[in-house]
């Protein structure tokens, strides 16, 4: 077979795997090196459907061992099978590099034989293009559950991103629909990992200054994990995505909304849609939980443990904290600022630099940047909110919920029946608990 | 404050001309109606007065610029003076006569009018040279790599650090047919030129091959069950993709 036949082959069953981040760390090339890598990432394209094209995604082959029954590399599945060999992973990467269309390789692969043996190809691959192609580019490569530790330390030390795939959120789930994968096989060298990059930062710092200090996956490690193929809850993946943050001080916990690939009586049917706006509202919580200070248990409780689809959590948790606002947004301090909707990362840092300079008004946040169609509800500036806020219940929801949203809700994007106008809205049962806050702007 | 004074500052159109012009300004407390590269063929309402160009004055200046303003200033202005907005120099030197006022916080004063259009043109910048970081694709010519850009900033200064980092050992060759210039490096030299047009030379032999493989891979790679054009327009505007591989059919493209 051809390798662009393989290439159709293996890009194509690599695809579902979201991550396509080249961030989280900065080297440049040493001489007789070719590459360098840029901790904010690059992307060199975007695909249709507007991800992010930084690396060249590939399996090293999908003969797969496991039958987990999303995967659409499953054994029992019947699609095309290919492998490629370590140098043709090295070379079309070399070539692609070289006219950078790509930042560097993200190589996983399929359970060819056993996890050892996949990882063994793998290795093989990297060592070519780091040792013999003298390659400097970024490197993410995919930790397989139930490798030896000693392939996943050379891994590591040769990849500068490894993730090891959660895939289901929990026991229970991989119990049924991975019966091949245990949690153990999972979190075991994701600990390794875990262990291995504290240990080797740790070594970089008291050999600071004296020579180049190997690392290992300097850009740290991340995993993904599928959506909506489980009966599992928006809380329950939080919990987890925080609980991995924390203990195994990941650097992304990346979701993927579940796409049918293969017909199975225990998954969601082959032609449902997969859920975006649910996977597109747990990366808004994940954002909150890595840059916004929040917790996982502000954001979404036992009672009420899946996320409003007609506002983002930031918002539905201003809208239940009334008692929080308004913020005065010449006096509040970066963490309170950082909780008001419309304000964002940048935001807050530009109001703090700002108000150093001469007090804020509402003219000058929208110049800092700020939404002030949503900050509005819940500051003031020098004490005073806007003159001509509205109070309407209608036009204050308006302003909160987005306008594609409800666009998207009109079209059944959500799932639901065709909303004739504003009131179906606010009638609709997930609003009644979730946004009781509207009654704010009359305080 | 100065007083504002009808009258139109004619420079050569460079940065060290500019630096030039801006000093004259401001040693003289004079606030022109507008600054002005000579050869754009504006009929001026106003008597113009010509600035002469000298490096040695230009240097100094901007080493007062760093002194009591400090780098992020003269790095914004610099920056500034490559943007595409439009009278950017006299914005330019709206910007500088408040930094000589507040120091290096004046890139904090958003809200200013003297800093907000100027600051947002910087920024413009700044995201159209990450992005091209990434969508400058290069065909193999003679051994060279060669990419074409048509950008809306001069962003050929700052894309020269990371390419030749990236790729020091590769003779490649980027131009920019918005500004006519373009970035050569032939290792160990690299140089930034003005050019009135680029004549390419054929696509080496294989080269067609790399490229169907890339187009392929672009292909694939999309999950269409996600398909969201609109998502991929608003991250990647449609006026990058016409220099772009795999958007060129097979043959196509500049040859």
């Amino acid at each position: 077979m051809d390798v662009l036949s393989k290439l159709e082959i293996l890009a194509d069953a690599a695809k579902y795997d979201v991550a396509c981040t080249s961030s989280g760390v900065n080297r440049k090339a040493s001489p007789g090196q070719i590459g360098s890598a840029a901790s904010c990432g690059i992307c060199h394209s975007f695909a249709a459907d507007g991800r992010c094209i930084s690396l060249l995604k590939v399996l090293m082959g999908n003969h797969c061992a496991f039958d987990c029954r999303y995967c659409v590399n499953r054994r029992t599945n019947d699609v095309r099978r290919a492998a490629f060999s370590p140098r043709e992973i090295a070379d079309l990467t070399m070539q692609f590099y070289r006219r950078n269309y790509i930042e560097g390789l993200f190589l996983s692969s399929a359970v060819e034989r056993n996890p050892d043996y996949a990882t063994e190809q793998m290795i093989v691959a990297l060592r070519l293009l780091r040792k013999e192609y003298r390659f400097a580019g970024y490197i993410h490569v995919k930790g397989i559950p139930g490798t030896d530790k000693s392939l996943i330390a050379s891994l590591g030390l040769l990849a500068d991103r490894i993730s090891i795939n959660i895939e289901l959120p929990s026991q229970a789930s991989l119990n049924l629909l991975a019966p091949d994968k245990s949690k153990a096989s999972i979190l075991d060298p994701m600990g390794y990992v875990t262990e291995q990059i504290a240990d080797y930062k740790s070594l970089a710092l008291r050999r600071q200054g004296f020579s180049a200090a190997a690392s290992f996956a300097p850009a740290g490690q991340s995993t993904q994990m599928i959506i909506g193929a489980t009966p599992d809850s928006d809380l329950q993946i939080l919990r987890l995505t925080e609980s991995l943050y924390r203990k195994y001080r990941l650097k992304r916990v990346f979701f993927s909304a579940y796409m049918p690939v293969v017909s199975d009586g225990l998954l969601p049917a082959i032609d449902s849609r997969p859920p975006l706006l649910r996977e597109h509202r747990l990366y808004q919580a994940d954002w909150l939980l890595r840059f916004y200070g929040f917790s996982a248990s502000e954001l979404l409780t036992e009672s009420n443990n899946s996320f409003n689809p007609y506002v983002d959590p930031k918002c539905n948790w201003a809208l239940n904290n009334p008692d929080f606002f308004p913020l005065e947004i010449n006096t509040a301090s970066r963490e309170e600022l950082l909780r008001v909707p419309g304000i964002g990362v940048t935001g807050t840092r530009r109001i703090l630099a700002a108000r150093r300079q001469a007090s804020l008004t509402f003219a000058d946040l929208q110049k800092l940047g700020v939404v002030i169609k949503r900050a509005q509800y819940f500051v003031t500036c020098n004490g005073r909110r806007p003159e001509d806020l509205p109070v309407a219940p209608d036009t204050v929801l308006r302003g909160l919920i987005s306008e594609r949203l409800l666009a998207e809700g009109r079209k059944g994007w959500l799932g639901e029946p065709e909303p004739e106008q504003l009131s179906y809205i606010r009638e609709h049962p997930l609003l009644e608990g979730g946004v009781p806050g509207w009654q704010l702007v009359n305080k | 404050m100065a007083t504002g004074e009808q009258i139109v500052y004619l420079y050569d159109g460079s940065f060290p001309g500019l630096m030039c012009a801006l000093y004259e300004s401001l040693h003289r407390n004079c606030l022109p109606e507008d600054v002005c590269s000579e050869d754009s063929a504006v009929l001026y309402l106003y008597p113009t007065q010509r600035i002469i160009t000298d490096e040695g004055q230009a240097r100094s200046f901007q080493k007062w610029i760093l002194e009591h303003c400090g780098s992020d200033v003269l790095t914004f202005v610099r920056h500034g003076f490559l943007s595409c907005l439009a009278r950017r120099e006299i914005r330019i030197l709206r910007f500088l006569r408040l930094a000589r006022e507040r120091g290096p916080r004046v890139l904090d004063m958003l809200q200013h009018d003297d800093v907000l259009p100027l600051h947002r043109a910087v920024l413009h910048l700044r995201r159209e040279s990450h992005l091209l970081k990434g969508f400058v694709h290069f065909s193999l010519r003679q051994g060279v790599l060669v990419a074409t850009i048509g950008p809306r900033n001069q962003v050929l200064p700052l894309l020269a650090e990371h390419f030749c980092t990236r790729f020091s050992a590769e003779r490649f060759l980027i131009h920019d047919s918005t500004n006519n210039m373009v970035l050569m490096h032939d290792p160990p030299r690299t140089e930034l030129l003005s050019v009135t047009g680029v004549e390419l030379s054929a696509k080496d032999q294989g080269e067609e091959d790399i490229e169907a493989l890339w187009r392929l891979f672009y292909d694939t790679i999309d999950v269409s069950g996600r398909e969201n054009p609109r998502l991929r327009m608003s991250l990647m505007p449609k006026r990058y993709w016409s220099f772009m591989t795999e958007f060129q059919e097979q043959g196509t493209g500049p040859r």
